[in-house]
């Protein structure tokens, strides 16, 4: 009894958080709605981290980051008057941040800013190599060789494979940040997966050349 | 390159921690927002400008009136054709064919 108890109780507690965070935030952009101009601030504060968190995904330069973090924020207040409050603002927030990248890549891809195996770290490539023993690669050497490999891929498959397989979301939810049909993400995702094995495959040759 | 291969890729990139927010960073896009505002140029439509300048556009068209009336007293003095009597002259004319 006293387990079960304790089970319910540890499984509301993320639930109750959330619609505290929820709560918060919607009383946030009431107030905003209002004409409290502080108020945008304390949403902003609220919200920061989950944005960064979104772009840097995206970008490894912290102060580009930052700018596309202002542009996410500088949208979200001139669209707060289209925000129904249907869906919680973070979700709404974190759409506009998935935006605002694939507006970032395909800017990048526009620009035709390349980025070579010359300017990854030694130990990125003796990981493509295989000429390490095996152990867990460190999250920033991995960002190097996807970053790299991702140059072949078109913009939204860049951002459907990067919300997949490195956000963990799941196609429902990938579908709801890009406004993209269940068929175009499955698609994308196949294919980002299949170019990117192409691409690696590639870089390793390359290397042993 | 096999699936297990990428998938340690994945599982790496996840584990990346993300940037620190700057301590400043609410405030600075509060002052981007304020900056935004004070430079965006205020939108005017038709009406708007209609109203705006209604007096000057009173003052010319009254001036351009003025204008019409005294040319046609002087000419009316001077006896010479004026384009009423041409049109008088053409229907005449058709009537009595």
């Amino acid at each position: 009894m006293i387990d079960l108890a304790l089970r319910i109780a540890i499984d509301r507690t993320p639930n109750k958080k959330t619609s505290l965070v929820e709560n918060d935030d919607a009383e946030l952009v009431a107030r905003v709605r209002a004409g409290s101009p502080d108020a945008y601030t304390d949403l902003v504060r609220h919200n920061q981290q989950q944005v960064f968190s979104i772009l840097h995904r995206y970008e490894r330069d912290i102060h580009l980051v930052e700018d596309l973090a202002q542009e996410t924020f500088t949208k979200a207040w001139r669209a707060l008057d289209r925000f129904d409050g249907r869906a919680p603002f973070q979700h709404w927030l974190s759409r506009i941040a998935v935006h605002v990248a694939l507006d970032h890549v395909r800017r990048r891809k526009r620009l035709g800013g390349t980025f070579s195996l010359a300017e990854i770290g030694e130990d990125s490539v003796a990981w493509l190599r295989d000429e390490l023993p095996p152990r867990e690669l460190e999250g920033r050497q991995a960002r190097e060789i996807l970053e790299l490999a991702m140059q072949a891929l078109s913009p939204a498959e860049q951002v459907v494979i990067t919300l997949m397989e490195i956000e963990g979301h799941s196609i429902k939810e990938i579908c709801s940040l890009t406004g993209d049909s269940s068929v175009a993400v499955r698609v994308r995702a196949m294919r980002a997966r299949s170019k990117l094995r192409k691409a690696i495959e590639k870089l390793e040759d390359s290397e042993h050349e | 390159m096999n699936d297990k291969k990428l998938n340690q890729l994945f599982a790496a990139a996840r584990r990346e921690k993300p940037p620190t927010v700057p301590a400043d960073f609410a405030e600075r896009v509060q002052r981007g927002l304020g900056q935004a505002a004070s430079s965006t140029p205020v939108v005017i439509n038709f009406w708007d400008q209609l109203n705006r300048n209604f007096a000057r556009y009173a003052v010319a068209a009254a001036a351009m009136i003025m204008l019409c009336a005294a040319v046609e007293i002087s000419q009316s003095f001077s006896h010479d054709p004026s384009i009423d009597d041409d049109v008088n002259q053409i229907c005449s004319d058709w009537m009595l064919h």
